[in-house]
């Protein structure tokens, strides 16, 4: 039940999609994979949402150079494990939402176990092994998977919703290898609002999603773009996915 | 045959262009379109390694990548939108 603390709280979006859309959202259970540039907008915007439950995963600690873009933290979390500075931040930003900060690796072997019962799947990743692998998860839980990268002054997002859409791998087919990127704040925080959006999205009802279609942000001209997805009916991942149904 | 070409991120400053069309004619291919918009030595070394396509780069016939498709031997008709970009992969 939502509280008359949270209806104040929540006041101005519950406009948009009611008690029942916030209820909704505080039974929601969210993995944000990667606590990097992306992971900063998104998991913000999630837990001053009044997501129920904020799962966060990234191996990594802050560093001096992630702080261009990575606004969850400051000098002071030089060193610091990034799910921990991460946890304290988001926990004074919204005391009502649960915050599970996890420094695992995601990988194969680790990820099933790692989504658990998460709803949503938010991809704050900065390499794709790692996206494939959650793409993968999130196909086998049957679970949406919010896609955003970027790079230099370039971004883009999508939603993959299992059964509905093309996935990751009809886009990407291949994981280029990692390597470190040149970018902007600012694009980080353009692309990882849609996410928290159409995570938002997606459990209110609020709103149609980016289903089958890639946003294209282009940041030097400042326009954004549609690009239509359609499945590949060869996929390993979604293309099993839909002969089965 | 008629086609529109769109270029996307980096790509944009290589082709200088966000969108151009295209006329081929006969039974063109995607390997066809490339070489007709790889105009200068270095727009070309963005699409092409000995004479393949690089590895990573996004080529989408209609919103399907070309790799799920023929590859560069997808046949392409009359009024295809063909998406060029190179992956983003930071996050």
């Amino acid at each position: 039940m939502i509280s008359p603390e949270e209806c104040d709280r929540y006041e101005r979006q519950m406009r948009l999609f009611g008690r029942e859309g916030q209820e909704r959202l505080k039974a929601a259970k969210v993995l944000v994979a990667g606590a990097g540039g992306l992971g900063s907008a998104a998991c913000v915007y999630l837990a001053a949402a009044g997501i129920g439950t904020l799962r966060i995963v990234d191996e990594g600690a802050v560093e001096r150079s992630n702080l261009n873009r990575q606004f969850l933290y400051g000098d002071e979390d030089i060193g610091r494990a990034k799910v921990e500075a991460a946890a304290a931040r988001l926990e004074r930003l919204n005391p009502d939402v649960r915050i599970e900060g996890l420094r695992r690796t995601i990988a194969e072997d680790t990820v099933l176990d790692l989504v658990g019962d998460c709803g949503l799947i938010v991809d704050a990743m900065d390499n794709f092994a790692g996206r494939h692998v959650l793409n993968d998860a999130a196909w086998a839980k049957g679970i949406p998977f919010i896609h955003g990268a970027v790079e230099g002054f370039y971004g883009q997002v999508t939603t993959f919703v299992p059964g509905r859409t093309a996935c990751l791998r009809c886009l990407v087919p291949v994981a280029p290898p990692r390597r470190a990127f040149p970018v902007i704040g600012p694009l980080c925080g353009i692309v990882g609002s849609i996410e928290a959006a159409e995570t938002v999205k997606y459990f209110t009802g609020a709103s149609r999603l980016l289903e089958n279609m890639l946003l294209m942000l282009d940041g030097v001209d400042c326009v954004i773009e549609e690009v239509p997805l359609r499945p590949a009916p060869d996929c390993r991942v979604c293309g099993r996915e839909r002969t089965r149904r | 045959m008629k086609l529109k070409v769109r270029f996307f991120a980096t790509f944009r400053e290589i082709f200088r262009a966000r969108e151009t069309d295209v006329a081929l004619t006969g039974d063109a291919t995607v390997r066809d379109l490339l070489e007709r918009i790889c105009a200068t030595p270095a727009q070309r070394g963005q699409v092409f390694e000995g004479g393949e396509l690089k590895p990573y780069i996004i080529i989408l016939k209609n919103g399907r990548h070309i790799q799920h498709l023929d590859g560069l031997a997808t046949r392409l008709e009359d009024g295809d939108v063909v998406s060029i970009f190179p992956p983003l992969a930071g996050g």
